[in-house]
């Protein structure tokens, strides 16, 4: 059922029945337009035409004195070409209403009581149209020219039949019905062609896609035809830029983590092959070099530990599990579990906070964004000690939290790039401070599953600033 | 769905046109019952029919009361319509004779207006001739007969003496060339006259031709052959025999001493100008619908054929085409 409809429902077979539906309404409001005006054109010519003669006759009918006596050839023959020209009838009233000429020899001598030629005795000449019965009526008033009264001594009345008018509009009409007829089909082929080729461009994108999912991802498409197929090709490009973007840094993020991971490896491996290649090797040498490996173990460890939270915080934000807290609780908890590596490092904890703040949070994903903004403020304080100052503050949408430390600062052309996994700011330094450089990634990757912003600002040597932006409300 | 719709709607639009075409057909067959009576519009330039009803079945009284009648406004129709008579106008007496009604009207109606006398002419011919023993209306004012503009007695009135809207029918005329005879100028031969004339298309052409034969001949030299009086009750084709019906004035008239008509020619003018002009060539003609009946010399129970020794040649007469008249006379002589 469904692919029977498919063709129905295309954008070519709409084009075609708006095409066809217009240009058929065209044809037929134009044909019936020329058609009507036909008639009314050849009615009003041949009203004038008749009433111009009967004007002359009737002028000649008064001066002759015809009236009086309606025996004149000349006028005769005239009124009789006339009728015979346009198939008409003339009857001459006289002032007694009495029918005194008729062309059609049935009614001499009877009366004339029809409410035109009252009329026209009166002054009211007509003429006028009977479309239904097919004829043109008109009374012409005999009135002689030269008198001064103007007195109407006889009506004229002329009905002239338009049936050959009418025959003629049924000739046209058959021919226009004609023309229709074979127009049609040549408007629907017309049409079905012209919808093919207006709908082109949309099937070439199809085509060229097809063709990239079937494994060109390096070429683009430029489908430029109408502006709306060059903006569908444009978004799209722009879509697979960003995809190609995407792809390039997962394959970098792979080798990455397996570089990550491989180092820590690498070390242990040296240190047990040396361990096996002694002879006689001393207990103690042993046991600091177990020691070693161990170390290098808790390190593969975090790592894959941070791997794991950075997975799971790439998932989508369904993932999120809302719950409505207490920021300053949860600060605050934050800090005090890392006090004791505070102190270790000679760093003090200040927390700034200005009212309790409820917000709507997954408490788990923004405890590990926050606990690894404060920890990198520790970690990357001044080797002789310092401060890290956290404050907390809201507007009526969002809450804001920035921590500030006073530590060795971040350069400026490294500050595009901290929130890169695995990017270290300084490669040489980073072994002796630890970390995975995944930090930074994993609250990013947090804070922005909330809907929230985070920015740094920072001089190099002197401290680094992380202000974080989050809705007091989640919405989805 | 939505195409299903268009369609509906397309066959809804389609009958509902049908119907209406239907709906106006049957609206046409209506009858109407009782008398007319004749008003004035309020413009005063038209009659205006109203149907009444009418109790009085004796002729005369009959007549009393519709001319009672008309002198009282439909209740529902005040404001469009004016009597026909009017103040300065009142009938004085009518008196019926046969089937001739003659009214008497007061001084006033002298006074009328041309285009009033004529609607008021035409109204009360038209209203008295409802009654079917009324056949003829006559005016008198004052108990003198009513004359036209030049002193001329108007006489007996029709209701067909007057007529409306000529050009209705225009497209229902057509124009014909009849060959009619008539008597020659001794009444012994008959000869063919050619005219064109115009008939209604409703009304059969063998009718027309009797019609034209009744109205008599137009060219010099030619004589009448049927009485002007004559009326025609039927003219009819079948398988090429026409029966004509004609009424007894045919025989009273023709057999009337004072006649100066000739009953073969009469009788025969009928059957050669059917014959020449429509589809028959046997008459039938009948009195009242009563064949047996003879007029003059002829035998009416008979069918009746063209015969050419009543014709007037004009070949006999003429020389240069004697093969022409040779060949006449051959087929004179096939056709007796």
């Amino acid at each position: 059922m469904k692919g029977k409809w498919k063709y129905f429902r295309s954008l070519r077979f709409v084009i075609l029945v708006i095409m066809t539906l217009m240009s058929i309404t065209a044809a037929v409001v134009v044909e019936t337009t020329i058609v009507r005006s036909y008639e009314d054109r050849a009615v009003s010519q041949r009203t004038v035409i008749v009433k111009n003669q009967s004007d002359m006759i009737c002028n000649q009918l008064a001066v002759s004195g015809y009236m009086e006596n309606p025996h004149n050839e000349v006028i005769d023959s005239e009124i009789s070409m006339l009728t015979s020209i346009y198939g008409g009838r003339i009857l001459i009233v006289d002032q007694s209403y009495r029918i005194i000429r008729d062309t059609y020899d049935l009614d001499r001598g009877k009366y004339l009581i029809s409410q035109e030629v009252i009329q026209c005795f009166r002054g009211n000449e007509i003429s006028q149209y009977d479309g239904d019965n097919q004829y043109i009526e008109m009374t012409v008033a005999i009135t002689d020219p030269d008198s001064s009264d103007k007195e109407v001594t006889g009506v004229m009345l002329i009905s002239v039949s338009t049936e050959e008018i009418e025959n003629s509009r049924q000739v046209l009409r058959q021919k226009g019905t004609m023309i229709l007829g074979i127009t049609v089909p040549l408007i629907l082929i017309f049409g079905f062609i012209l919808s093919a080729v207006l709908v082109s461009p949309f099937e070439k994108i199809t085509s060229s896609l097809e063709h990239m999912t079937d494994g060109y991802p390096e070429e683009r498409i430029a489908v430029n035809d109408y502006m709306e197929t060059a903006l569908i090709s444009d978004a799209f490009n722009a879509v697979l830029d960003r995809l190609r973007i995407l792809d390039e840094s997962r394959q970098e993020f792979v080798s990455n983590v397996s570089h990550e991971l491989k180092t820590p490896l690498a070390s242990m491996k040296v240190l047990a092959d040396v361990l096996n290649m002694q002879e006689d090797v001393p207990a103690e040498q042993y046991r600091e070099f177990m020691q070693d490996i161990s170390q290098e173990i808790d390190r593969e460890n975090s790592i894959i530990t941070d791997l794991l939270s950075l997975v799971k915080m790439d998932k989508k934000a369904q993932d999120l599990n809302i719950d409505t807290v207490n920021i300053n609780e949860m600060l605050g908890l934050i800090l005090k579990r890392l006090t004791p590596i505070a102190a270790k490092a000679n760093v003090e904890l200040i927390l700034d906070t200005f009212r309790p703040i409820m917000a709507e949070v997954d408490q788990t994903k923004l405890t590990l964004a926050f606990s690894n903004l404060v920890e990198n403020g520790i970690k990357y304080n001044q080797p002789e000690g310092g401060w890290v100052r956290i404050t907390l503050n809201e507007d009526n949408k969002y809450f804001y939290v920035t921590v500030a430390d006073s530590g060795i600062g971040i350069p400026e052309e490294a500050q595009n790039h901290i929130f890169e996994r695995f990017y270290r700011v300084d490669k040489s330094h980073s072994r002796e401070i630890g970390g995975t450089g995944l930090g930074l990634a994993i609250a990013r990757g947090a804070i922005v599953m909330h809907r929230g912003a985070i920015k740094v600002h920072s001089i190099d040597g002197e401290g680094t600033t992380f202000s974080v932006r989050i809705p007091l409300l989640h919405n989805i | 769905m939505k195409k299903l719709i268009i369609w509906i709607s397309c066959i809804v639009i389609l009958l509902a046109g049908l119907g209406g075409a239907a709906y106006h057909l049957l609206q046409d067959a209506g009858e109407e019952e009782g008398y007319r009576l004749y008003f004035l519009s309020q413009e005063e330039d038209q009659l205006v029919p109203v149907l009444h009803e009418a109790e009085e079945s004796d002729p005369s009284a009959l007549a009393a009361e519709l001319y009672i009648l008309q002198q009282t406004l439909p209740q529902d129709r005040q404001d469009e319509l004016k009597l026909l008579l009017p103040d300065t106008v009142t009938l004085l007496n009518l008196t019926l004779e046969e089937d001739q009604l003659h009214l008497n009207f007061s001084s006033g109606y002298a006074d009328l207006s041309a285009e009033r006398e004529i609607l008021v002419r035409a109204g009360m011919v038209r209203l008295f001739t409802q009654i079917p023993e009324v056949k003829k209306v006559q005016f008198q004012i004052e108990g003198n007969p009513l004359t036209n503009s030049d002193g001329v007695e108007i006489g007996l009135m029709t209701a067909g003496k007057f007529v409306e809207n000529s050009g209705k029918e225009i497209n229902s005329y057509l124009k014909t060339t009849l060959t009619l005879y008539f008597a020659n100028e001794d009444g012994t031969l008959l000869v063919p006259e050619v005219r064109s004339v115009y008939y209604n298309s409703n009304v059969p052409l063998e009718r027309v031709v009797v019609e034209q034969l009744i109205s008599g001949p137009k060219e010099e030299g030619h004589y009448t052959v049927l009485p002007s009086e004559l009326n025609i009750l039927s003219v009819t084709i079948q398988d090429g025999i026409c029966y004509v019906n004609l009424d007894d004035s045919f025989v009273s008239l023709l057999n009337n001493p004072s006649n100066t008509l000739n009953e073969e020619l009469a009788v025969y003018s009928v059957v050669s100008s059917i014959t020449e002009t429509c589809k028959a060539d046997r008459i039938q003609i009948s009195i009242n619908g009563n064949t047996n009946v003879e007029v003059g010399s002829v035998d009416l129970s008979n069918l009746l054929t063209l015969r050419q020794d009543l014709i007037f040649h004009e070949e006999e007469n003429d020389a240069e085409n004697e093969t022409e008249a040779q060949d006449e006379t051959a087929m004179k002589g096939s056709s007796e």
